[in-house]
């Protein structure tokens, strides 16, 4: 176990230093620059900012730099709000993101896996093609389709729940962006359940479960749920890495100070440190999750060993 | 009275396909401590008769006949009325013991629970009991084999740990279904010995399925054999062995290899194939491949005939060359 952390957390690294660069020559490429604007800046001036940017350097100079400001920890200053760093924009806007998404998967994983379990054990019934409909129907329409017509319905016509923004804070305003960035994810591992499910419902252990005598429910939760849940548990990490996708989206349609808007603002204002910033921060927790992930894998299934 | 009767069980599914037939009226009855084998082939229906008593059948089986348990009516009971017996009176082994168990819970938890639910002990005393058991079918080392998971046993010590869980509760009848045939074969004999020890020890009966008439010469009191979802023969050893009266447990006898006599010689076969159970024959369903097959063979379904006290079949044809 303790091995296989260590290579885990050794082959990373590599892993975090392609994205970078990936990301680095990516933004590089669009078209434009920081300092563009409607208004053409005095050429002179135009050159002592992108001086005073390194900006002016060769690109290898420039990835070089920047690689050994990350191994400081410095993630170098957002080009767009000029009194901040990168890390200090990060830090804002992580919180509001994380509680958004925590949510999400949250409302995803109870949902989803309660939904599926249900459509399961009343498999080929009104019940299971509803909730498999439903389903269908989180799976294709997609989320910048979703939330504005949740708006629509719950905010404009029903007045019952704010449209955008923060406001105070309080839960009402996470109803609509919490649901919207769920729903996909609702679908998608009620779908996952309901299948792994009826598959291990017909596995030889389970009909020897049944032979005890254990009540249904036991059956149930003792026997079936474990193996059930394995496929949700390794589809947590792609599923956090569409949930962190899916925030870009929902934070800017909501109005959302989070990470995502950051994200959104960075790349139409060609704000390459901030950019980078949210990429690398997003990488590592991809990273991170992934490896929690492994380790839950292995707690739950006493076969596989690391 | 008897500790099981059977009478007129059938079992059918409802496919895309149409009905399938998988028993057709089949009745035998067990003394307490009665070694009783249930002897075909694949798609005899052998499996699915019992299933159908443990109420364990795909949920597109349908049951219908009788099957008393000492005098009482269990056939199509609800789930939570068969659960009171089920694995506490009678309990069920499996062909293959490599997925039967439980994977992702130790050994002990699928023991213990047995014990909790029908016997109300504590955990430890269930665990106590569990440990027991487990010598008792001759696991080496129970103790420290006890919060393993299956994965870290054989197939033959997995099947001894199957057959541990299903004694828990000192049933009256267990039920085993092909114990041996996913096992290697000095495993399958040291299995089939157990049963019998366990026969002789805890006065349990046993329905024993297999397809090998060598395994039911060395374990069992009384045979019954099936073909098609039908009952063809059913008597004691010596009349199944000795007298049968049945052209098919003849063939099957002769297609047992034998390594005694001199000479190289073909394996004997029945030749043909089993009916398909989603269109059985109007007649006999052995008919086609039967060697005295006679025009009403075709024609009419042969009724389960009892010619002496022990010994019942279901064949035209009175005499037999």
């Amino acid at each position: 176990m303790l091995k296989f952390a260590l290579k885990r957390f050794l082959g990373a690294w590599p892993t975090l230093l392609i994205m970078i660069a990936i990301a680095f020559f990516m933004i590089r490429v669009a078209p434009g620059g920081p300092f563009d604007s409607e208004r053409k800046l005095p050429p002179e001036i135009e050159a002592r900012m992108l001086q005073a940017y390194h900006l002016d350097e060769p690109l290898y100079q420039q990835f070089g730099r920047y690689l050994a400001g990350l191994l400081k920890g410095d993630f170098g200053p957002s080009f767009q709000y000029k009194e901040y760093s990168v890390s200090e924009l990060v830090m804002a806007g992580f919180p509001v993101s994380l509680r958004l998404g925590g949510l999400a998967m949250l409302l995803a994983l109870v949902v989803g896996v309660s939904a599926g379990t249900i459509a399961a054990l009343r498999q080929n019934t009104r019940t299971d093609y509803a909730v498999m409909a439903v389903s269908m129907t989180g799976i294709s329409i997609p989320n910048f389709v979703m939330a504005p017509l949740l708006i629509l319905f719950f905010a404009v016509f029903l007045g019952w729940l704010p449209a955008g923004g923060l406001g105070d804070g309080s839960a009402a305003n996470l109803v609509l962006p919490v649901i919207s960035l769920a729903l996909p994810q609702i679908a998608y591992i009620s779908r996952l359940t309901r299948g792994s499910m009826i598959e291990v419902l017909h596995s030889n252990f389970i009909r020897t479960a049944r032979a005890k005598g254990l009540p249904e429910r036991l059956v149930i939760l003792r026997h079936a749920i474990k193996p059930a849940l394995l496929p949700v548990v390794s589809y947590l990490g792609p599923a956090t890495a569409a949930i962190i996708t899916g925030s870009v989206v929902i934070e800017q349609i909501f109005g959302v100070p989070g990470l995502g808007r950051f994200f959104v603002q960075g790349a139409l204002n060609r704000d390459y440190t901030l950019v980078l910033g949210v990429v690398i921060f997003y990488g590592v927790l991809i990273i991170v999750f992934n490896f929690f992930v492994d380790m839950i894998y292995a707690l739950l299934d006493p076969r596989v060993k690391y | 009275m008897p500790l099981l009767e059977v009478d007129q069980l059938v079992v059918r599914f409802d496919t895309p396909d149409g009905a399938v037939e998988a028993v057709n009226g089949i009745s035998f009855s067990l003394e307490p401590s009665e070694v009783l084998a249930i002897v075909g082939e694949s798609g005899s229906g052998k499996s699915q008769s019992v299933l159908s008593i443990m109420g364990l059948l795909a949920a597109n089986g349908r049951c219908s006949g009788s099957v008393r348990y000492r005098g009482e009516e269990i056939l199509n009971l609800p789930t939570a009325q068969l659960n009171l017996f089920r694995g506490d009176r009678i309990s069920m082994i499996f062909q293959d013991p490599m997925t039967s168990l439980n994977p992702y819970l130790t050994i002990a938890r699928q023991m213990v629970e047995v014990l909790v639910l029908h016997k109300g002990m504590s955990e430890a005393e269930a665990r106590r009991t569990a440990l027991e058991m487990l010598d008792a079918v001759h696991i080496p080392d129970a103790r420290g084999r006890i919060d393993r998971y299956p994965h870290e046993f054989s197939g033959g010590m997995r099947q001894r740990v199957m057959i541990a869980i299903a004694l828990l509760c000192r049933p009256d009848l267990l039920i085993a279904d092909e114990p041996t045939t996913a096992l290697d074969v000095t495993v399958q004999a040291q299995i089939l010995e157990l049963l019998s020890e366990i026969r002789r020890e805890f006065g349990t009966a046993i329905i024993l399925i297999t397809h090998d008439l060598g395994v039911v010469a060395g374990s069992s009191d009384r045979a019954l054999v099936m073909y098609g979802g039908q009952l063809m023969e059913y008597g004691t050893l010596d009349e199944i062995f000795h007298h049968s009266r049945h052209p098919y447990t003849r063939g099957l006898l002769r297609s047992v290899p034998r390594l005694d006599q001199p000479g190289l010689r073909r394996l004997a076969t029945i030749p043909g194939n089993p009916p398909s159970l989603l269109a059985l024959p109007a007649g006999c369903p052995f008919a086609a491949r039967c060697e005295y097959q006679e025009p009403r063979c075709l024609r009419e379904r042969p009724a389960a005939e009892r010619f002496s006290e022990s010994h019942i079949k279901a064949c035209h044809r009175s005499m037999l060359p």
